[in-house]
């Protein structure tokens, strides 16, 4: 057990570039164990995430520096996985808030300070890159006590590249972040923050001890599920897993117990001893709960049982996927999967067709609604299919979020425009410094999983940053938009559109999908039907002509040859009788142009 | 067994807008006829490899082949005559190089058909194509041609795009060509390539792509005019009066064996296709460099379909396509729902009417999907 007055725990908030790895590298360095440069191999372990900059999983690690035992919990970086955050904050007793000398607080930090000071986590402000030119802490140093609320005086000022400013910053680790404060003699309790699969030992839980002490070949209980394990293996994060015989409060580590699920060990449980129980969990779980449902269909109808595999193994290291079959008139079997989020819906994708090798066409996503019908029954939408006739429906129901937006002065009207657009609220503004405006809106959820945030980026040059949280269901003024592909409904096509907006969209949908949808042997006619009535309406001409070239000697070569490149390509399409639709359809009814404007 | 003999001569004087094959341009007598001799030991090289076949056609083509001095031709034309007598002997002619003199020397040699690369009869436009003959050659040429009594095939080609503000009155073009009763017409549609000079005016903006009704419109009435006037539409872009189809390219059409010999000619014999690579220097020394391609049963029934489907009326035989390893029922199955595809207990083809000739392609990919 490491001496719990030397154990410093805490995590790094910082937007992308602002330099977290750059830092963690440092103390590396000092840590004496690695080689700068190598911790990023850790911290990013996934291609995914290496390739997108983001990080998904937590990646822990415990340097001894001076004595001490810095145990670091970086966090994922996205909205989606904010419960992860959440827990790995609850993990820590401090955090580090880096923000880049030369660019400002951005929306993402944010969201994560305010979680850390929920959290009642000792906070340095660390203000990163001072050795370039342009950078001005004392304008940052004030935007984060405008923004954030807390005291910045005794910011360190610190250059990661260079090296400037470590020093002082582990210094100011080891006195203002408090030591962890628990008993090694009371009953187990330690905080799963995070979990993997590994094929050989099973489930592996990310955990910090608050009470009590791990050992191997302990009866350890999981208080939520009540199922019980014997600990084979554990040890703590160099950042590879190191084994030791026991971890005591305020350690850090991780755990093997033969868990088979990772559904039985999810994130925010509590650990306890199964012959010397705590009474009460930690205070915060919640159970995963997806946000954003869409249907996945394998591109041809016989790779059905190949997409169930392969969803039973990445829901096997991801407790967030989920996945029940559901069988589309027009896409044929396939499954409904629900997500944290986009993010998380765009990796499970990509993850299935590299990984898995499997060609997929992907249907509009769409929110939770909840619909309470005129009988009094409540039922979750999972799906435009799900709606009831809307004679049945007595009151519908959409998630709001609370988005906070952090933009440059110039782009304020363009940024208010666009959240009014999509039907957003204001319900805050403010100006933490001379050009930068914080505004916050309550909008609902279903309008950020449209392309919300690329219009952002888009409106502001991509100069705004963004972040939200949950605030719960509020009413809806909804309607289902079916899409008819020469008179019948292509299911996978329908969307929700608010009532007001919903021609307008309708008939954006439409235009898009005339483009992508390549001109065939017969016209096609696509329509779009509100409640039973058409609102819009637009045909794609028939092919007329091909250009019929030389076909001589060699000529069948190279033909033929180009045809075959021609077949790979249309392998994204989706075939609706005759008529195939190219997998891109499917997202273009994600697209809003102007968002929304009444007709 | 029955072999064809396809002679390349790489050498133009200019350079078309849209060609975008191998062509040197003449600058010196002795590379020709350089070139010219390392033809006829390839020639030889064929006729001792493969003694017991037949010469059956032969087509001399480029390139510009009648930009070669007549002496050279001639020479061809003699070893092509010491291997056998073809029953249809071609020669590419641009319009500027034929004339009543030219014409019976090169009957004189066994050559006994000429295509004359015609293009258009816009002067306009065959000076934008780099072209260096005018209407009126071609009109001389044609008049020469028929005059002589000669087998010819003039080659006309569409223009799916157009240098801004010129207008081309193709229907009036045709018009004018088959009232001097051509044997045989070719009539395709430009298709541009990358790396040509079309290519870089198109992106240019100085050419603009011709409305696609236009376009249709024409070939509807193309298509029924040439049936007006008695001729057999039987490939996409081929049409011949009674007994004048083109017999080598029908070879090419029915997978039939044939060797092609210069530098990127392509040959097929014995289910191997080979292709002799385009640089001329290696060829000029006697070193010929090729890529060999053995067709395996897979692809020969894929290249079939391809080829069979594009000739109107014939189409694809059932009993040839089972012999090729294709299922039939499955064959018939991808037609379903395509009105413009007919099925008769031993034949599919595409239906000989404009709508659907003209979407061939689509059609052949549709069918053909499955063994691509």
């Amino acid at each position: 057990m490491f001496p719990m007055d030397k154990i410093r725990t805490f995590s790094i908030i910082a937007h992308i570039d602002h330099g977290k790895s750059t830092l963690a590298d440092r103390f590396l360095e000092r840590a004496g164990n690695r080689k700068a440069q190598n911790i990023e191999q850790y911290l990013d372990q996934m291609d995914l995430e290496r390739e997108r900059g983001i990080t998904i999983k937590s990646h822990p690690v415990s340097l001894d520096i001076d004595g001490f035992r810095f145990n670091i919990i970086d966090t994922p970086g996205h909205v989606d996985f904010s419960y992860e955050v959440s827990r790995a904050l609850a993990s820590c007793e401090g955090a580090l808030l880096v923000v880049d000398a030369t660019q400002g607080v951005e929306a993402q930090t944010l969201a994560h300070a305010y979680k850390a000071i929920e959290n009642d986590l000792e906070i340095i402000p660390v203000i990163n890159k001072i050795d370039l030119p342009a950078a001005d802490p004392d304008r940052v140093k004030q935007e984060i006590e405008d923004l954030i609320g807390i005291d910045t005086s005794d910011a360190i000022l610190v250059s990661a590249k260079m090296g400037w400013g470590v020093d002082e910053l582990i210094e100011a680790i080891k006195e203002r972040i408090p030591a962890p404060s628990g008993e090694p003699e009371k009953p187990l309790r330690a905080l799963i923050f995070d979990s993997k699969y590994d094929n050989y030992r099973g489930v592996i839980i990310y955990v910090r001890v608050f009470d009590g002490v791990i050992r191997k070949g302990m009866k350890i209980k999981l208080m939520a599920t009540g199922s019980e394990y014997e600990v084979n293996e554990l040890g703590i994060f160099r950042p590879e897993m190191v084994q030791t015989d026991e971890l005591g409060p305020g350690e850090v580590g991780w755990v093997a117990a033969t868990i088979k699920n990772i559904r039985d060990a999810q994130v925010g449980d509590t650990v306890t001893s199964a012959q010397n129980p705590a009474s009460e969990p930690i205070p915060g779980f919640r159970k995963v709960k997806p946000m954003v449902f869409a249907g996945l269909y394998p591109v041809e109808s016989e790779d059905f049982e190949k997409l169930r595999d392969a969803l039973q193994k990445l829901a096997l290291n991801d407790a967030a996927l989920f996945f029940q079959p559901e069988n589309s008139p027009a896409l044929g079997p396939g499954f409904r999967c629900g997500f944290l989020g986009l993010l998380h819906m765009e990796i499970v994708r990509e993850r299935l067709e590299r990984e898995f090798d499997l060609e997929l066409v992907i249907t509009t996503p769409n929110v939770i609604y909840r619909i309470t019908k005129k009988n009094g029954e409540v039922i979750e939408a999972h799906s435009p299919a799900d709606f009831p006739d809307p004679a049945e429906i007595e009151l519908i129901e959409e998630p709001y979020v609370r988005g906070e937006i952090i933009v440059p002065n110039d782009y304020v009207g363009p940024v208010m425009q666009l959240a009014h657009n999509r039907r957003g609220v204001m319900v805050h503004m403010e100006y933490p410094s001379e050009n930068r405006v914080h505004l916050t809106f309550d909008l609902p959820y279903a309008e950020i999983i449209l392309d919300f945030f690329d219009q952002l980026k888009s409106v502001s040059r991509g100069f705004a940053s963004f972040d939200y949280d949950f605030l719960g269901y509020r009413p809806a003024d909804v309607v289902k938009v079916e899409i008819l592909v020469n008179g019948k409904p292509v299911d996978a096509l329908s969307f929700v559109a608010p009532k007001d907006y919903a021609t307008r969209r309708a008939r954006e949908v439409l235009l898009r999908l005339k483009k992508v949808i390549p001109r065939q042997l017969f016209e096609i006619a696509l329509q779009a039907k509100v409640g039973g009535r058409i609102v819009a309406r637009e045909n794609i001409r028939p092919l007329r002509k091909d250009v019929l070239a030389k076909c001589y000697g060699g000529d069948v070569s190279r033909k033929k040859k180009l045809l075959q490149k021609q077949k790979e390509g249309k392998k994204r399409m989706k075939k609706f009788g005759r008529i195939s639709i190219p997998q891109e359809a499917f997202l273009e009814v994600l697209k809003v142009d102007s968002g929304g404007g009444k007709d | 067994m029955r072999l064809s003999l396809y002679i390349h001569v790489p050498f133009c004087r200019y350079k078309c807008a849209y060609c975008d094959f191998v062509s040197y341009p003449l600058l010196k007598k002795d590379i020709e006829r350089q070139y010219v001799d390392r033809l006829l030991e390839e020639i030889d090289w064929w006729h001792q490899a493969l003694p017991d076949a037949t010469l059956y056609t032969t087509y001399i083509g480029g390139g510009t082949p009648s930009a070669l001095p007549l002496s050279l031709i001639d020479k061809i034309a003699s070893k092509v005559r010491k291997w056998g007598t073809p029953v249809e002997f071609t020669i590419e002619a641009n319009p500027e190089d034929i004339s009543r003199d030219w014409l019976s020397h090169v009957t004189s040699m066994g050559i006994n058909r000429v295509s004359v690369g015609v293009q258009t009869l816009s002067d306009e436009l065959l000076s934008a194509w780099n072209r260096k003959h005018t209407a009126k050659d071609s009109l001389r040429a044609i008049g020469c041609l028929a005059e002589s009594g000669m087998n010819f095939n003039v080659d006309m080609i569409y223009p799916t795009y157009l240098p801004y503000g010129v207008s081309v009155p193709f229907r009036k073009d045709i018009e004018t060509i088959v009232d001097m009763k051509p044997n045989h017409m070719s009539v395709y549609m430009m298709d541009i390539h990358e790396g040509t000079m079309a290519y870089s005016l198109i992106r240019g903006g100085k050419w603009e792509p011709v409305a696609e009704d236009t376009l249709y419109e024409d070939m509807v009435w193309l298509y029924a005019f040439m049936r007006d006037m008695g001729y057999h539409h039987y490939e996409i872009s081929n049409f011949a009066l009674p007994g004048y189809k083109s017999q080598h390219n029908i070879v090419y059409w029915h997978q039939d064996f044939y060797v092609g010999v210069g530098i990127s000619a392509w040959g097929f014999v014995n289910f191997v296709r080979y292709e002799n690579l385009p640089t001329i220097n290696n060829y000029l020394v006697g070193d010929i460099r090729r890529t060999y391609e053995v067709v395996s049963r897979k692809d020969l029934l894929v290249e079939y379909g391809l080829m069979a489907l594009r000739l109107i009326g014939e189409g694809i035989n059932r009993f040839r396509w089972e012999r090729l390893g294709g299922s039939w029922s499955i064959l018939i199955g991808r037609t379903v729902d395509i009105e413009c595809v007919s099925v008769s207990d031993d034949r599919l083809f595409i239906k000989d009417s404009p709508e659907c000739i003209m979407l061939s392609n689509t059609i052949i990919e549709e069918i053909l999907e499955p063994w691509l």
